[in-house]
């Protein structure tokens, strides 16, 4: 598919890793997770609900967020933990936003149970926060036909770096492929309307394939 | 490529390779200097004998600085070891003078070399003063902190913190273990190295000669520690244990393979008590290593049925970390750096008292399929998680970042 803008740039894919850094924030009950998330670092925030998804995982993620695993594993509280679960950081274009409903919820909480259960040493919530560390792949493409047949042998890394990171940031994808004029709309709408929140990455890597596959075959017909 | 990164790319993928030669192409010809207190036994010292070629291999001008010292230098830094893991010791003045003193003859013969070096990194408290002794440094200085210092004992930590708050980070295995310090305090935690000797694969009549060499019985089960005769590692737990399960499998035979790292005094006492404490159960082995006995602690591991760590404190567990990789299960203390590898009932189980490690050394005897699926699970989180080339992408990564803020 020739571009309709002469100019179109390749597209560089990237690979990312990230690295975690203490911010020496921690909270041993849910008073004190509440106390600290008024004022913690909003990249510590982000890193809660997304970086889950690069760390190594044997079955299927039950909560989506940090916040909501340490709710469960911890203070056994299921309730606060589906509520805390349901917070999906892609609705909240403002952080502050995000972070102002999450002490809504965990307010609520606070306010039905008055007693406060204290973890043991070692399970408290550890506030973090991380760089990401991006790599460059060496697959440069010049037309989305070529990403559809790269997508399926893409790192994880690859993927949480085009389809989480950038997306948060600058959604490079959806604004290259915006450059591919009204032909490839239909593919940029559909991948920028892509919530990667519940999927894992390997889901989120099939669920991207399935787009650009769908797309293009039905471009083809 | 190398042969060398070859090897490390058939083990853990095309990628971990391509990104450490990413990051270490603007390190090519810097000067490079990682300094510890000792050159064999423990845990350190393995991982810089496989990092410092690595990265020397990746164009980075690595070398490997081992401080010394006398008797009284590491009475005190194995005290200040335990009082970074909770130990509520009291330090004379004495000590702490000869710690001074050392660190003081060391910078000197040192101080060339590490105020010349674009890139340092100080392992652990032994060495931790020699920043504040280079003050013509010109590099970036980092401080690595192996143990498990969730809850240091604060005088000890109050006068070993005028050392470190200077450097320009430093980092952990774990958020549990970071302090307040007026620098970024990265995560790390630190890896195997899968082409070792420790960690190779070896042949099979390499494996089998260890039964006849320990005297140990190929058709009855083997459990095994592996560790420094160490309080923290609770050896005289890891025999009750066995003890327990012995009731029920009688047949069960244990192994603790240990050996001494030259930085700790204390080993003689433990091993003592260990000895004590086994009596004369011909089934106990309790094997003595040399520090380079490293192929033979590779098969044992492999004739193993099941692996402990039992620490009651414990930064990392490279120990846990090598099993695994030997795709057994471990059966380890609910502690420190044993938690981010041992993930309950998935590649072992975390245990907090003689009883559970007995409880479940028996449930997965009884259940061989169960204990080969675990040990699966566990080599493959090794294989993702704790190689050699994420840990090497980790701090490169570290001193890039520590670079690019000194740009801005």
């Amino acid at each position: 598919m020739p571009p309709k803008n002469e100019n179109i740039q390749t597209f560089n894919i990237k690979d990312c890793a990230i690295l975690n850094m203490a911010t020496g924030v921690r909270a041993k009950n849910l008073k004190e997770l509440r106390d600290q998330l008024l004022t913690i670092h909003p990249e510590s925030i982000l890193y809660h609900f997304w970086a889950k998804k690069l760390r190594s995982s044997f079955e299927e993620p039950e909560y989506n967020n940090d916040f909501a695993s340490w709710t469960y594993s911890n203070l056994h509280d299921i309730k606060l933990a589906e509520r805390l679960s349901l917070i999906n950081p892609g609705m909240f274009s403002d952080i502050e936003d995000l972070r102002r409903k999450l002490i809504e919820v965990v307010e609520l909480s606070l306010e039905e149970n008055k007693s406060s259960i204290n973890t043991k040493e070692g399970e408290q919530f550890q506030f973090i926060r991380s760089e990401i560390v991006v790599f460059d792949t060496k697959h440069t493409i010049s037309k989305p036909e070529e990403l559809m047949e790269l997508l399926p042998n893409l790192s994880l890394g690859s993927i949480y770096f085009h389809f989480i990171d950038s997306k948060i940031r600058s959604d490079d994808i959806s604004s290259w492929l915006s450059l591919f004029g009204d032909e490839d709309k239909g593919l940029t709408q559909q991948i920028s309307k892509l919530d990667p929140y519940f999927f894992t990455l390997s889901e989120l890597r099939i669920k991207v394939s399935q787009i650009f596959k769908g797309y293009f075959e039905g471009v083809k017909k | 490529m190398s042969d060398l990164l070859h090897a490390y790319a058939r083990v853990a993928g095309n990628d971990a390779v391509d990104h450490l030669q990413q990051l270490s192409a603007p390190l090519k010809g810097a000067k490079f200097v990682h300094v510890n207190s000792t050159r064999v036994g423990g845990g350190v010292a393995e991982i810089l004998m496989k990092m410092v070629p690595l990265m020397n291999e990746l164009g980075i001008d690595t070398s490997w600085e081992v401080i010394s010292g006398e008797d009284k230098f590491y009475q005190c830094t194995k005290s200040m070891h335990n009082a970074l893991q909770g130990d509520p010791v009291h330090i004379s003045e004495d000590l702490l003078k000869a710690y001074e003193e050392t660190n003081s003859k060391n910078a000197d013969i040192l101080r060339p070399i590490l105020e010349d070096a674009d890139y340092v990194i100080i392992h652990d408290l032994q060495p931790a003063p020699l920043l504040t002794l280079c003050p013509n440094r010109k590099g970036k200085w980092v401080w690595r902190c192996h143990i498990d210092a969730s809850k240091p004992h604060p005088p000890v930590w109050n006068y070993l913190s005028q050392y470190v708050k200077d450097y320009d980070a430093s980092f952990f295995s774990l958020a549990d273990f970071a302090q307040q310090l007026p620098h970024t305090q990265y995560l790390i935690p630190p890896s195997i190295d899968p082409l070792s000797d420790k960690n190779m694969d070896l042949d099979q009549t390499e494996i089998e000669s260890t039964y006849e060499e320990f005297d140990l019985d190929r058709k009855r089960p083997i459990m095994l520690q592996v560790s420094r005769y160490d309080r923290f590692k609770d050896p005289l737990g890891v025999i009750d244990a066995y003890k327990l399960t012995k009731q029920s499998v009688p047949e069960i035979q244990l192994v603790l393979a240990g050996g001494g790292a030259t930085d700790d005094p204390e080993g003689e006492e433990v091993l003592r008590e260990v000895r004590d404490a086994a009596g004369d159960d011909p089934d106990i082995h309790i094997l003595l290593l040399p520090p380079d006995a490293h192929k033979t602690i590779n098969a044992l591991q492999r004739i193993s049925d099941i692996v402990l760590q039992k620490s009651l404190k414990e930064g990392f567990g490279l120990t846990v970390t090598e099993a695994m990789w030997k795709g057994k299960p471990v059966i380890g203390g609910n502690t420190g750096g044993i938690r981010l590898q041992v993930i309950n009932h998935h590649t072992g189980f975390l245990v907090d008292t003689p009883e559970g490690a007995a409880l479940r050394i028996q449930q997965l005897l009884s259940d061989p399929e169960k204990l080969k699926e675990m040990g699966r699970k566990a080599k493959e989180y090794v294989r993702n998680n704790f190689l050699m080339t994420r840990h090497l992408r980790e701090i490169l990564s570290l001193f890039t970042i520590l670079d690019n803020q000194s740009k801005t």
